[in-house]
């Protein structure tokens, strides 16, 4: 109880409250612009952070870090542009949810069910860190591979009713990840001669803000001169019953599911909403409802990315190892102020390791506060008449891209994936596989050779693993688990 | 009503807070100013020295936020902060590196856009994946920080605890070397050795060293060639042992731990960050630019921030800095014919 | 919509065996002697996985009941109206090197906005103006984004 004592008189100072909602705040803003990532949102505000003390800047880092990946979905709901990779799941059902005229409902059920993740992810960081904490060490190439494969098996779950257009446009992701040097011999791929924009590869935030928020403008466009009939209707912001027990009964299990996919090394919040969509869609009441404005369907992705933060601080803080992206920044941060994460913290600075794992909870909670209040403010921009939110959509959509390596390539790359993608929308075919592609496709290639690198060669590297062998079980479920089901029940029908 | 005000507050708040943070940027309109004082300056320029405390100074990073070269460039730049009108940073990340170098190398010649340069000036047109990067296109400043490759391995280790176990070990059996990506520094520096111990490393490329350094941990590898600061936490933690440095001198950090000299291994291999503008830019720039940056790289706070992000202070004058890029490229290019790794 | 899916296919084809073509010729397991897969296996495993797959779509529009045939109309209004719009945007980012972020953009908005909106010109000018700073400023100052590096006002 000292501890306790010690913590709010120490370190969770009035000030810090302050810098960790200001982090929260800034964190949203970041979040819901399409191109600003939750990565980039943290290497931008580091610098603020060497003049403040560990715990100031830590917190505040961590408040951005929770609030841009929450901060993604708002945007992702009001205009299917995904502020972040993390929301690209939140984009399918919650847009479709917001054209109903349901944008509050859609998005009270994501904030309520990212603070449910969060909220389960801390409570994994708090009691059992150090025990989750080895697992990460049980990764290697074998496994990443199977973890990516896992992944990609998702497409035929968000790919609507043509699986085989979804594999489609999962495979051209892939294949336009493919791209550039190649990470395991150097050689350099489907690249025109000496042009180091192909060679460097392909980035795919402006491929993912063509294909979801370039193209929907592109659609827009179209009916840009009829009368708009769907009016906001804002009287349920906070979930109703029925919704309340459906976000109940998935977010804290994506939630959780978030937080393993968060120790793993290499594997960041996209993945975990990718999966947390999967799952929700497999013990849905109503998976018929996936894709066209499920409630269940925004709280699985939402649950399943905030429940990333918590995780990826556990190998951080444990172990001086980072989860994701966000936390290899954070390490840097800590490093700066004079402090090593690892196992030596918890005894040097027991302290600092409870102030975040407090200041994280609060963080949490000051997201769900700001997002709540907020989702009044935030549906303002449907009001906007489409005749100028569009093209308001096209000036972001342009500099959300470049914003990211400040490219003019990319802008490029922006806009032929937004025609692409407005043509793809015409034959139906569904592009979230894509960026599951984009995402996905590098890590387990370049995993599967690794492995076998390792391995001189030797294939069995990919059986050799209790964890190898629980992915190689989760891939069969997942190809083969719905045809299971349909025969048992043929069967006792 | 008063939800949304109290929103608009704290957001303006957290705004003005993210502008004095980034610091300096917040002068619209200010580089035009400052580039009419450098021509100015340049126009002056027999009156001996110019004057640059009007400009506005770009600092270009080729890598991403949030890395070691950014932390480097940061830092300097925080310490440098008073001596221009006012100074960013800014990354431009992609192609190894090749991306915002080549951006650096062909911006303005007024000194307002001065670029890190780092080792991958000479390892990437080594490897030919330049794009058309080569380093007679900087006047090099001076270099900053240097770092040297640190072979380490897993503490609990047994089959290694000095250097010459590692190279013995590696002839008769296939040892395992994580590095920081393939054709890398780390790569090539722990082929270097490989080459000059006439053994053979299985080298295994990773996206940068925490992975590297992860999959060590886990026991997946047998070692890292990577540079010290990165491997640091761990082995204060009793995680990891350094067998050995391939640095001209022992680090300061661990005294203990032997160079790769030492063992008898001629290799010297490691990595390089300094500062660099385009080559037209003219000498008196050049020598300003120095004598800010080599005072920021001296004073009180960089220092301290370069030991607390385990880097080394390395200073060195533009001209020897660009002699030893020639050496290095003269180096690399060797290396990566010998060990047919080239792709262009 | 049956027509759509076989130009889809076609397309798809075409890249299937185009990168299989290409990455054929890309160095084997064999040069590099550590027995690890070269640069061309993945992409030729995924052009096969997306052959496959486009066989199935063929298979799939090919007996399709025709009642569930939509039409896919590419020549309406609507449409015109958006191939436009892509053609300005192309215009647009090529002329962004040379004339900058704020005179393209301001421009580019000033064209959709009036065309879109209709409204009295100075209302147009003002909400064109209004979009393009506040953009502008968020990303150069608050986020730090270099939007103001190209261009001939380089500000």
């Amino acid at each position: 109880m000292s501890l306790f004592v010690e913590i709010f008189t120490t370190s969770l100072t009035p000030m810090v409250f302050l810098y960790m909602a200001i982090g929260v705040l800034s964190g949203i803003c970041i979040g819901a612009l399409p191109g600003l990532t939750a990565t980039m949102g943290v290497a931008l505000l580091l610098p603020m952070t060497f003049g403040m003390d560990a715990a100031q800047g830590i917190l505040m880092l961590l408040g951005i870090y929770c609030g841009a990946i929450y901060g993604g979905s708002i945007s992702a709901v009001l205009l299917h542009t995904p502020g972040t990779p993390a929301s690209a799941a939140t984009a399918i059902d919650g847009y479709a949810l917001s054209q109903k005229g349901e944008a509050g409902r859609a998005l009270g059920t994501a904030t309520l069910s990212s603070y449910i993740g969060g909220l389960v992810s801390v409570a994994c960081l708090w009691l059992i860190s150090p025990l989750l904490a080895k697992l990460a060490l049980k990764f290697s190439s074998a496994e990443f591979f199977l973890l990516a494969v896992f992944g990609l098996c998702i497409i035929g779950n968000i790919s609507g009713e043509d699986v085989e257009k979804g594999l489609i446009c999962g495979c051209i992701g892939v294949l336009v990840a493919c791209v550039g040097i190649d990470s395991v011999t150097s050689y350099i791929r489907f690249s025109p001669e000496g042009n180091y924009n192909f060679m460097g590869g392909i980035n795919y935030i402006p491929i993912m803000i063509g294909l979801f928020a370039m193209s929907q403008a592109f659609e827009n466009i179209e009916s840009i001169f009829e009368e708009e009939e769907v009016q906001a209707k804002l009287t349920n912001i906070l979930p109703k019953k029925e919704d309340l027990k459906k976000i109940i009964r998935i977010a804290p299990l994506t939630g959780l599911i978030g937080t393993f996919i968060g120790i793993i090394p290499g594997a960041g919040a996209d993945i975990g909403s990718f999966v947390g969509y999967n799952v929700a869609r497999s013990i849905a009441k109503e998976p018929e409802l996936f894709g066209k404005g499920s409630v269940e369907a925004i709280s699985g992705p939402e649950g399943g990315n905030n429940g990333v933060t918590g995780g990826a601080m556990i190998p951080m803080l444990t172990l001086g190892v980072p989860g994701d992206a966000v936390t290899a920044i954070m390490i840097g941060a800590l490093t700066i102020q004079g402090l090593t994460p690892g196992p030596m913290l918890f005894s040097t600075n027991k302290v600092l390791v409870y102030t975040i794992f407090l200041g994280m909870f609060i963080a949490n909670t000051l997201m769900c506060l700001f997002g709540f209040a907020g989702i009044r403010l935030f549906t303002k921009v449907l009001s906007v008449p489409k005749v100028i939110l569009t093209p308001a959509i096209f000036v972001l959509c342009i500099i959300g891209s470049y914003a990211m390596k400040n490219s003019l390539f990319d802008v490029w790359v922006m806009l032929i994936a937004g025609v692409v993608g407005y043509f793809l929308a015409k034959v139906k075919v569904p592009t979230s596989p894509a960026i599951l592609g984009l995402i996905l496709g590098p890590m387990a290639e370049k995993n599967f050779r690794t492995a076998l690198l390792k391995s001189g060669g030797d294939p069995s590297v990919f059986v050799g693993s209790v964890i190898a062998w629980f992915f190689i079980f989760l891939i069969f479920i997942s190809l083969f688990g719905g045809k299971i089901k349909a025969l048992l029940f043929q069967k006792k029908n | 009503m008063k939800k949304i005000t109290a929103l608009a507050l704290a957001l303006a708040m957290s705004l003005s807070l993210v502008a004095c943070g980034g610091g300096d940027n917040k002068t619209p309109g200010g580089s035009n100013a400052g580039g009419s004082g450098s021509n100015a300056g340049g126009s002056n320029a027999n009156a001996g020295g110019v004057d640059l405390s009007g400009l506005s100074v770009t600092c270009v990073v080729p890598y991403d936020a949030g890395g070691g070269t950014d932390a480097v460039m940061r830092g300097l730049a925080d310490a440098a902060k008073g001596s221009f009108k006012n100074i960013t940073v800014e990354n431009r990340s992609g192609a190894g590196g090749a991306t915002g170098m080549l951006y650096g190398a062909q911006a303005k010649n007024d000194g307002s856009i001065v670029t890190m340069i780092t080792v991958e000036l000479a390892t990437l047109e080594a490897m030919g994946n330049n794009a058309g990067l080569t380093y007679t296109q900087f006047k090099p400043i001076m270099m900053v920080n240097s770092a040297a490759a640190a072979i380490t391995v897993k503490a609990d280790d047994d089959r290694f605890d000095t250097l010459e176990d590692f190279i013995e070990y590696s002839k008769t059996n296939k040892v395992q070397v994580g590095n920081s990506g393939i054709g890398a520094i780390w790569h090539l520096a722990a082929a270097g050795l490989a080459k000059t111990a006439g053994t053979e490393f299985n080298h295994v490329g990773y996206d940068g060293a925490n992975g590297a350094i992860t999959d060590l941990l886990g026991g997946h590898i047998d070692a890292v060639a990577v540079s010290y600061a990165e491997v640091n936490s761990f082995v204060q933690s009793g995680d990891l042992k350094v067998l050995a440095v391939m640095a001209n001198d022992r680090l300061e950090a661990i005294p203990d731990v032997p160079t790769c000299k030492e063992c008898g291994y001629e290799a010297v291999l490691g990595t390089w960050r300094g500062l660099g503008v385009p080559a037209s830019t003219p000498d008196e720039v050049v020598d300003e630019l120095y004598r800010i940056f080599s005072e920021a790289a001296e004073s009180d706070a960089f220092k301290e921030f370069m030991a607390n992000t385990n880097n080394v202070i390395d200073i060195m004058d533009g001209e020897s800095f660009n002699t030893m890029i020639g050496e290095q490229l003269e180096l690399y290019t060797g290396l990566v014919e010998e060990l047919d790794l080239k792709i262009g | 919509m049956k027509k759509g899916n076989l130009v889809l296919a076609a397309v798809c084809a075409v890249l299937g065996v185009g990168v299989i073509a290409v990455a054929s010729g890309y160095p084997k397991a064999a040069d590099y002697g550590t027995g690890v897969p070269g640069p061309g296996l993945w992409p030729i495993a995924i052009s096969i996985v997306l052959l496959a797959c486009t066989a199935i779509l063929i298979y799939r529009t090919l007996r399709m009941n025709p009642e569930k045939d939509t039409k896919i109309d590419l020549w309406t209004t609507g449409t015109r109206r958006v191939y436009l719009t892509m053609g300005i945007l192309f215009l647009y980012l090529l002329v962004l090197p040379f004339l900058g972020f704020i005179i393209s953009t301001f421009v580019l908005e000033l064209i959709f906005i009036q065309w879109f909106a209709k409204k009295n010109p100075i209302i147009t000018v003002v909400i064109s103006a209004a979009i393009t700073m506040v953009v502008y400023c968020a990303f150069r100052f608050v986020l730090n984004v270099p939007v103001h590096t190209f261009g001939i006002f380089t500000i």
